[in-house]
C-alpha cells in the first residue's frame, strides 16, 4: 500500500505530466480562442454557422470543442493541473531546501593558495556563507500562487453572480426577479436584494462620435441604512454589501407608459430602446419589434420612439394577424389596444448596469500576486552557498548553486582558470 | 510625406541599418550599430514625446501608437541587455529588425487621435500596455538570442542559461500583463476573465512559455533543439498582439483604434 501511494505521488509530481498538461492546456486555449464557440456567438450567428458547416459543427460539438471551457475535458485538465502542481511543488521544494542545507555540494574546487576573492570565506564558519536566500522559495511560491488561482477561480465560477439590468431615470431596483438578466453559470440571488437603487440621472458626453464621459447618479439605500447619493463611473464600481454594481456601457431611451387593465388597475410600463453611442443626443427614431404576452395571448408590437423635446411613439399592434392599433402617440395620448390601454407619458434615458458578486475573486488576485512575486524572486535572487575547508596543505571550495546562475558560472570559471 | 512620417521613416532606417551592421562579427561594426540604434532610440523617444504633447494623452491606444511604443520597448530592452552582456549583440539582428519593421508598419496605420474611452482613463491601461510592450521586448530579444545561437553567431558557454533567463523574463512580463489586464477588467466590467479570443491566445502563449521553461529541465532538451522549440511562444506572442485582431473580433479590438 505504501509503495503504491509512493508510486502514485511520484507520477502525480512528475515533470513529464506537467509538460503534457501545459501542452494540452495551451492547445485547449488555442481551440477555444480560434474555433467558433457556441456561447460567444449570437443565436443568428450560431444558426448561420450550423447551416454553413453542418458536419464540422456537429463534430466540434461531439468532441467538446464547441464550448471548450465548459467541457469535461477542460475541467479534467484543471483538476490534473492542481494535483500535479501541488505534488510537484511539495516534492521539489522539500528536496531543494534539504539539499541546500545539506552536506553534499553541487561542485567542489581545490586550491593550493587561496584567491583574494575567497579569503573572506575563511571566517564564514563550518556551514559556509549563504547569499540570495530570497531566491530559494521563488519557484515554490510561483507554483503555490498558480494553485491558489486555479482553486479560487473554480470556487468563484461555482458561486458567482453576474447579471445585467437596465434602469431608467427615476426607476428603482429592489428585487432580483423579473429585472436581472443572469449570465450563463450565474446563481440567482435571493429575490430581496437587501438594497434599493434608483437612477437619478445619466450623464453621457460624446466627442467626435465617441464616448467621452459616462456617469450614473444614483440614490442608494441598504436595508436599515441611511439614504445616500452615489456617482457610478467606469472603472469605479459601487460596492453594496456583498455586491458590486458596474456601468455596462450600453445606454438608451425608455418610453414611459401608464397601462390601464380591463379591471381598472393602473401600472407603469417602461419600454427600453437601445441607442448606439454615436447616435446619442440625436432625435432619430429608435425601432423595436416585440411579441408581448397578455393573459396568455400574444400581441405583436412594432414600435418606433423618437426622443427629444417633443417625443413621439409610433405603435403598430397586431393580435392574431388583425391590427389592433396603428398610430403615433404624443405625450398624454392613449392607445386603446382592446386588451388594455396605454397612455404615453414621455421618455427617459436608461443605463445598462451589471450586478456582480463573488467572494473568491480576491483570492484569484492574491494568487496572481503570490505567483508573480515568487517568479520575480526566482529571477532576481540567486541562492548560493559557499563553504571553505582545509584540504591537506590547500583549500577545498564547495558550492551549492542552482542551475542557470550564469554570473556564478563565470566566477567559478575564473577561479578554475586562476588555480 | 509629412514631417512625422519622414521622421519615423528615418528611425526605421536607423534601426534596420543597425540590425544589418550587427551581422558581421567585427567589434567595430557592432559598436557602430549600437551607436545608430541609440540615435534611433533617442529620436524615437522624441517622436513619442511630441505625440504625447500633441494629443494631450498617453500615446498607447491606436494601432499606430501601439506599434511605435512596442518598437521602442524592443529597442530599449536590447540596448539595456547588450550594455551588460555585449556577447548578445548578434541578437540585435532580430531585435532591431523587428523594431525597424514595427516603426515602418505603424506608418501604414492612421495617425489620427481619438478621445480616450472612459474605461481607458485609468493607470491600469498604462501598466497593462507597458507590460505588454516590454514582454514583447524581452520575447524578441530571447528569440534573437535563440536564432543567433542556432546560426552559430553566439558561442558563449553561458548561452543556454542566458537564453533560459531571457525566456523567463518574457514569461514573467507576459504573466504580469495578463494579471494587470485581468484586474483592470474586474474593475471596469466586473469580469476578471472572459475567454475572449485575445485572452485565450494570451493564456495559450503563457502555457507555451511555461512549457518551454519546464522543457529545459530535461537534459536532452537544453541545447539547440530547445532553442528551436522556444521560438514557438514568441511567434504566438506576436500573433496574439498583432495578428489575431486582423482575423477575429475581440473586446480589445474596440480600443486599439485603427
Amino acid at each position: 500500500m505504501r509503495r503504491l501511494l509512493a508510486s502514485l505521488f511520484r507520477h502525480a509530481a512528475s515533470p513529464g505530466l506537467a509538460l503534457a498538461l501545459l501542452a494540452l492546456l495551451g492547445l485547449a486555449a488555442l481551440a477555444g480562442g480560434t474555433l467558433p464557440q457556441s456561447w460567444r456567438l449570437s443565436p443568428q450567428e450560431l444558426d448561420a454557422w450550423h447551416q454553413s458547416w453542418p458536419v464540422v459543427s456537429l463534430w466540434l460539438e461531439r468532441l467538446g470543442l464547441a464550448d471548450v471551457y465548459a467541457s469535461t475535458g477542460f475541467l479534467a485538465l484543471y483538476v490534473a493541473l492542481i494535483v500535479n502542481l501541488t505534488a510537484g511543488t511539495v516534492a521539489h521544494a522539500a528536496w531543494l531546501f534539504v539539499w541546500f542545507r545539506g552536506l553534499t555540494p553541487a561542485r567542489a574546487l581545490s586550491f593550493s593558495a587561496l584567491p583574494p576573492t575567497l579569503q573572506a570565506l575563511e571566517d564564514a564558519g563550518p556551514d559556509g556563507r549563504r547569499s540570495g536566500n530570497f531566491g530559494l522559495p521563488g519557484l515554490p511560491l510561483l507554483h503555490a500562487g498558480v494553485v491558489v488561482i486555479v482553486i479560487a477561480a473554480s470556487v468563484h465560477a461555482s458561486q458567482r453572480l453576474g447579471a445585467h439590468f437596465e434602469l431608467a431615470e427615476g426607476e428603482v431596483l429592489s428585487q432580483a426577479k423579473g429585472k436581472l438578466l443572469l449570465e450563463r453559470g450565474s446563481r440567482l440571488p435571493d429575490n430581496e436584494l437587501g438594497f434599493q437603487l434608483r437612477l437619478d440621472a445619466l450623464r453621457v458626453e460624446m466627442e467626435s462620435g465617441r464616448l467621452k464621459e459616462l456617469q450614473a447618479l444614483l440614490t442608494l439605500q441598504e436595508a436599515g441604512g441611511p439614504v445616500r447619493q452615489e456617482t457610478l463611473a467606469v472603472n469605479h464600481p459601487l460596492r453594496i454589501g456583498p455586491y458590486q454594481v458596474y456601468l455596462d456601457k450600453n445606454v438608451g431611451q425608455a418610453a414611459l407608459f401608464e397601462r390601464t387593465l380591463p379591471d381598472g388597475q393602473r401600472r407603469n410600463l417602461l419600454i427600453n430602446f437601445s441607442v448606439m453611442k454615436k447616435s446619442w443626443g440625436k432625435d432619430t427614431p429608435l425601432e423595436r419589434d416585440e411579441v408581448m404576452m397578455f393573459e396568455n395571448r400574444p400581441v405583436n408590437f412594432r414600435m418606433a420612439l423618437t426622443p427629444g423635446a417633443a417625443p413621439r411613439f409610433l405603435l403598430v399592434a397586431e393580435h392574431r394577424g388583425k391590427p389592433v392599433f396603428d398610430g403615433v402617440l404624443a405625450p398624454g395620448e392613449v392607445a386603446d389596444l382592446g386588451l388594455y390601454q396605454l397612455k404615453f407619458i414621455g421618455t427617459a434615458p436608461w443605463a445598462g448596469l451589471y450586478l456582480a458578486s463573488g467572494q473568491a475573486l480576491k483570492w484569484v488576485f492574491a494568487g496572481f500576486v503570490l505567483a508573480l512575486a515568487g517568479f520575480a524572486m526566482h529571477l532576481l535572487f540567486h541562492p548560493r552557498r559557499l563553504r571553505l575547508r582545509r584540504d591537506g596543505d590547500g583549500w577545498l571550495l564547495e558550492a551549492w548553486t542552482l542551475r542557470d546562475d550564469w554570473r556564478f558560472e563565470r566566477q567559478w570559471r575564473e577561479w578554475e582558470g586562476g588555480r | 510625406m509629412t514631417v512625422t512620417a519622414f521622421f519615423q521613416g528615418g528611425i526605421a532606417a536607423l534601426y534596420l541599418g543597425a540590425a544589418l551592421l550587427l551581422w558581421p562579427s567585427s567589434a567595430r561594426t557592432q559598436r557602430l550599430a549600437i551607436a545608430l540604434a541609440l540615435l534611433g532610440a533617442l529620436l524615437h523617444l522624441g517622436l513619442l514625446s511630441l505625440r504625447w504633447q500633441d494629443i494631450g494623452q498617453i500615446p498607447i491606444i491606436t494601432c499606430y501608437e501601439d506599434l511605435t511604443v512596442d518598437a521602442l520597448a524592443v529597442t530599449l530592452v536590447f540596448l539595456a541587455v547588450q550594455w551588460r552582456l555585449p556577447e548578445l549583440r548578434p541578437a540585435g539582428l532580430l531585435a532591431l529588425g523587428v523594431a525597424g519593421l514595427g516603426v515602418a508598419w505603424a506608418l501604414f496605420h492612421s495617425r489620427g487621435a481619438f478621445p480616450m474611452d472612459p474605461s481607458l482613463r485609468t493607470n491600469w491601461l498604462i501598466i497593462h500596455a507597458q507590460l505588454n510592450s516590454f514582454a514583447i521586448g524581452a520575447g524578441t530579444l530571447a528569440a534573437g538570442v535563440h536564432l543567433a545561437w542556432l546560426a552559430g553567431r553566439i558561442t558563449s558557454p553561458d548561452l543556454p542559461a542566458l537564453a533560459g533567463k531571457l525566456a523567463g523574463w518574457a514569461f514573467f512580463l507576459w504573466a504580469a500583463m495578463v494579471a494587470a489586464g485581468s484586474y483592470w477588467a474586474s474593475l471596469a466590467w466586473g469580469r476578471y476573465w472572459g475567454w475572449d479570443p485575445i485572452e485565450s491566445w494570451a493564456f495559450a502563449t503563457l502555457m507555451a512559455y511555461a512549457f518551454v521553461l519546464h522543457l529545459r529541465h530535461k537534459p536532452a532538451w537544453r541545447g539547440k533543439r530547445w532553442a528551436v522549440v522556444a521560438l514557438l511562444p514568441y511567434a504566438m506572442m506576436l500573433f496574439t498582439t498583432y495578428g489575431l485582431l486582423l482575423i477575429m473580433r475581440s473586446i480589445h479590438g474596440q480600443y486599439l483604434f485603427k
